[in-house]
């Protein structure tokens, strides 16, 4: 299949079915009552949020808005305004409290590259230190909002965005979530945004990736779907310097994607064969 | 068992726990109460439905033996109906995915004299429960997703058995994906076919390569080629993020699906079959008696003297 079909042109209302009865079966049949999302007006957090909604209803889904100082203002109301239209409960709550003394402390100099990539990362995690807190005090379970696409770039921060329950989007390209998006019939002020982790201001996945959505979806779509070997890639026209990024790219990023190694001593393992499904008992 | 007509199949789209075996005997017998209240003689379950499907090192732990003790919740509930059910068997000390058709009712024509004592209740066919068929997966899916032939051993045979309502067969899921199984069990004069599933959802970006659309091709061609009913019971629910598709059918001896139940979501229906439609869809398309085993066995006895 013609990969912008297989990215485009497939049963959303099949997709977003299955997605409803998923987030609701797991929040309810591990004990939880609700859902937390942390919201940042964009794309990927606002479909979360629309699926959310559909399953559980607007009183068991709980949002909060977790701007930095940097974070752009417009994505702040984008955040308030879903909340609103969707009826859920929400916070806004700052995260720069929780970090900016440390920054200053350990003399961080956010306008240095290192910098800048330090403080993203502890805006992200001080994020998740707040929803997981949150979890806790209010009984919900902490929903994901990475999209494949990210997921195989490693485009993620450990323990940061990439702290979650369960994640719903987590078998779609970005282009795919679109598609979603469309059909839940989020608003085209939200869609039409250039995506951005919005770690420091003018930051955009494109830029930072190198490749446009649409390109680099394909392009994974048919490494990683499709499993054509790099020869193959080449050979469909794709340069090989970018083939070999976009593998190297995903290879390094394998440790973002599980459970962190332990040496085997005894004769039974945890990861390794101590099997049990994440599900058991339920 | 009620002779008027044909059989009258409960089909019980369940979503089982992962492991709890007694979370699930309480769903079933649920589902077991609710079918005998609407006149069913069998209530089939899906594949594993007493224990859950990707059990990995839970398999010894759930395991249980395939005699009637093992179900005698089950089969109080039943009350006189029969009950066609999945679970992980233990047997010499090794674990199978099996279905036993649990018989709760009296054999339609041998004397009372003849039948064990009834227990308590008012049914007046209730009878000792006996298991009168165990069919044990043969075909053990191991690529992908599944592992099941790392932690089960794998069934030897299929075999047909003379259930009270005609002659039947079972095939687990994966069974059913063999037209080599499926047709030795056909040769052995089956007009019922019932195939239990754990069956996922893989690839919903493309609906022609779907697992649900090909089931429905393949039930829709063995049901036509052999002129029987199929009773596709399959389950739903997310396990490990993987939903089953469930979309449970019936299948008449036309080809025809006459019953379809929802997909992904619990769901419940009782259906009628008429065993005239085999008769007739026999009349019409006489595959099954045209069909000429010896080819299978030349061939096979070609592969056994061939040199190695």
């Amino acid at each position: 299949m013609h990969p912008s079909s297989y990215l485009a042109d497939f049963d959303a209302e099949k997709v977003i079915k299955i997605l409803q009865l998923f987030i609701k079966e797991e929040v309810t049949k591990v004990g939880f009552k609700r859902v937390i999302i942390g919201l940042s007006g964009g794309i990927d957090s606002t479909v979360v949020a629309y699926l959310a909604v559909t399953a559980l209803g607007p009183r068991r889904v709980l949002a909060r808005i977790l701007p930095y100082k940097t974070s752009s203002p417009e994505s702040t109301k984008d955040a308030i305004e879903v909340s609103e239209s969707l009826g859920i409960p929400h916070k806004c709550i700052d995260v720069t409290p929780l970090i900016d003394r440390y920054i200053s402390k350990e003399e961080i100099d956010p306008k240095s590259r290192e910098g800048r990539l330090r403080v993203g990362n502890l805006a992200a995690r001080a994020r998740m230190i707040v929803l997981y807190d949150h979890s806790q005090k209010y009984d919900a379970i902490v929903l994901g909002t990475s999209n494949k696409s990210e997921l195989l770039m490693g485009y993620g921060t450990l323990y940061g965005d990439l702290g979650y329950g369960i994640n719903p989007l987590g078998d779609l390209y970005k282009t795919q979530v679109y598609v979603i998006g469309r059909a839940l019939g989020i608003a085209d002020k939200i869609l039409g945004k250039v995506p951005t982790a919005d770690l420091w201001r003018g930051q955009t996945d494109e830029g930072e990736l190198g490749f446009t959505y649409d390109f680099l979806d394909e392009l994974l779509y048919n490494m990683v779907d499709l499993r054509m070997t790099k020869e193959d890639l080449i050979k469909m026209g794709y340069k090989a310097q970018t083939v070999e990024e976009v593998w190297e790219r995903m290879r390094r990023n394998q440790f973002k994607r599980l459970f962190p190694i332990i040496p085997k001593l005894s004769a039974r393992t945890i990861g390794k064969d101590f099997l049990y499904l994440r599900d058991w008992g339920t | 068992m009620k002779q008027t007509g044909g059989l009258r199949v409960a089909i019980a789209q369940t979503n089982p726990a992962l492991g709890d075996l007694e979370q699930n005997k309480s769903k079933a017998i649920e589902v077991i109460r609710k079918a005998k209240k609407q006149g069913a003689d069998l209530v089939v379950f899906p594949e594993l439905a007493l224990t859950g499907y990707f059990l990995k090192d839970l398999v010894p732990e759930v395991a249980v033996e395939a005699l009637p003790k093992s179900f005698k919740e089950l089969a109080g509930a039943a009350s006189g109906m029969d009950i066609l059910i999945s679970f992980v068997e233990r047997f010499h000390s090794e674990h199978y995915i099996s279905a036993a058709y649990l018989m709760n009712s009296a054999a339609p024509e041998i004397s009372s004299s003849r039948l064990a004592v009834g227990r308590r209740g008012s049914g007046e066919d209730e009878v000792e429960p006996r298991i009168i068929h165990l069919h044990r997966k043969v075909h053990l899916p191991n690529y992908g997703i599944f592992q099941d032939k790392r932690f089960f051993h794998s069934g030897e045979a299929v075999e047909a058995f003379d259930a009270p309502f005609g002659r039947a067969g079972i095939l687990i899921c994966e069974d059913a994906w063999f037209p080599t199984t499926t047709c030795a069990l056909m040769l052995k004069d089956v007009d019922y076919l019932f195939i239990l599933s754990s069956s996922p959802e893989q690839n919903v970006f493309e609906p022609e390569l779907s697992n649900s659309s090909w089931w429905e091709r393949i039930l829709r061609v063995y049901a036509k080629l052999f002129g029987v009913y199929i009773i596709f019971v399959n389950r739903v629910g997310f396990e490990d993020g993987i939903a089953f598709s469930g979309s449970s059918r019936v299948v008449d001896p036309y080809g025809n699906v006459v019953l379809e139940l929802l997909a992904y979501e619990e769901d419940f229906s009782v259906f009628t079959c008429d065993p005239k439609a085999i008769i007739r869809a026999r009349e019409t398309l006489p595959l099954k008696r045209d069909l000429k085993p010896h080819i299978l066995l030349s061939e096979l006895e070609r592969r056994e003297n061939a040199p190695k």
